[in-house]
């Protein structure tokens, strides 16, 4: 979607998203019509705004967006585990 | 949510919005879904949590509520997805770093290993690359081509009107992927180098102009420089140093079509070399406007 649909999805400012993308929070595609945003972006968009409704200040948000990308990391390196162990054992 | 609000979270009927401020706040840091990626109940009492808060929360409701006026329910937020249903995406935010150190593993590195029958799949990790730009190439769009270290080359395409410190996504142009996955992307942040002339103002232009004193008098026309090239601008009789004038449309593309403007501060200029006769027309000017509305005398000079 587009920068004007993104902002009302979220409800947020154009100043607000701004700095998000300045300070990395957020990384939209770029083409030549401007930015363009997927549902990962609105989700870690929201994500962001629920931090902050939680008193999460500006300097905390990247390290909780840090910490959670890198544990849905480990959960996938788990799940992909899981399911490798299950299909040896089906092997077996 | 047909629960009462003030229970949801936890307060009395009169407590101030400090407190339920508060109470909103505890239990949204232990029951938000995406700080609780494995539990799937936390989602329905966060949903109970926010819908009070979005309710409470707010003094008008708040107050319509406690008047009986409107009732919990149709409170509920029409929320789309949370970010955690995207934690098995390839994404530009996907980290791998946190078994970074694992990967001289036995299992994890025979599983890898293992990838290439397809069940394991890993994007590859993306690259970062730095691209400056002239002022003017920034402005129009075009082409460019990045060197990289091992002596290919990156087409990079810029969108008319990048402004500096804007970072460009190239999908898949990173490292490649593991087993079978996608590659990573390029990211290139964009410098633009000052110019000499121009200078960028969010998406209008602003310039100097310096102007012969007749035209300043008498008006006229002059040649002024623009990003797309030169145009001719009408100075209005009299028009005096720090005049502004906008060239409509002639500043930085946006997207979508439509430009700014170019803004021209004039700039009065006096003959180079000194001419008698234009001393001469001054010496008989007889009038006492001499357009510093009295400060030069007040001023002590």
């Amino acid at each position: 979607m587009e920068t004007r649909e993104f902002l009302m999805t979220v409800h947020i400012r154009t100043d607000v998203l701004d700095a998000w993308i300045e300070a990395g929070w957020l990384t939209p595609l770029h083409d030549g019509e401007g930015s363009s945003f997927s549902e990962i972006d609105v989700a870690r968009a929201q994500l962001i705004r629920d931090l902050r409704d939680m008193g999460v200040n500006d300097e905390a948000i990247p390290i909780i967006l840090d910490l959670i990308d890198q544990m849905h990391g480990l959960r996938r390196t788990l799940r992909m585990l899981l399911s490798e162990a299950a299909s040896a054992e089906r092997a077996h | 949510m047909a629960a009462d609000p003030y229970s949801t979270l936890g307060v009395k009927k009169d407590a101030s919005p400090d407190e339920i401020q508060k109470a909103y706040r505890k239990l949204a840091k232990k029951l938000h879904p995406d700080l609780n990626p494995g539990n799937k109940q936390a989602e329905e009492r966060f949903k109970d949590v926010a819908a009070a808060y979005d309710l409470l929360g707010d003094q008008d409701k708040r107050g319509r509520f406690d008047r009986g006026e409107i009732d919990a329910s149709g409170q509920e937020r029409p929320r789309q997805r949370y970010y955690r249903d995207f934690a098995d995406a390839a994404s530009p935010y996907s980290s791998d770093a946190g078994f970074a150190d694992f990967a001289g593993d036995d299992i994890l590195s025979e599983i890898f290993g293992r990838q290439g029958r397809g069940t394991v799949r890993m994007r590859g990790p993306d690259v970062h690359y730095r691209l400056e730009l002239d002022f003017l190439d920034a402005i129009n769009g075009g082409k460019q081509q990045i060197t990289l270290p091992d002596g290919s080359t990156l087409d990079v395409t810029i969108p008319p009107g990048i402004s500096n410190g804007t970072v460009l996504r190239l999908r898949g142009k990173g490292r490649p992927g593991i087993g079978g996955g996608p590659p990573g992307d390029a990211l290139v942040e964009v410098e633009v180098r000052p110019h000499p002339v121009f200078q960028r103002k969010g998406d209008d232009i602003h310039v100097e102009m310096p102007i012969p004193l007749r035209d300043a008098v008498l008006g006229g026309k002059v040649a002024v420089p623009t990003p797309t090239g030169t145009v001719t601008m009408t100075i209005p009789k009299w028009s005096n140093t720090g005049t502004v004038l906008r060239l409509k449309g002639r500043g930085v593309p946006r997207p979508g079509g439509a430009r700014g403007d170019e803004y021209v501060t004039l700039k009065v200029m006096l003959p180079k070399n000194r001419d008698p006769e234009l001393e001469k027309l001054i010496a008989q000017w007889a009038s006492t406007d001499d357009g510093t509305g009295g400060r030069r005398h007040a001023m002590g000079a």
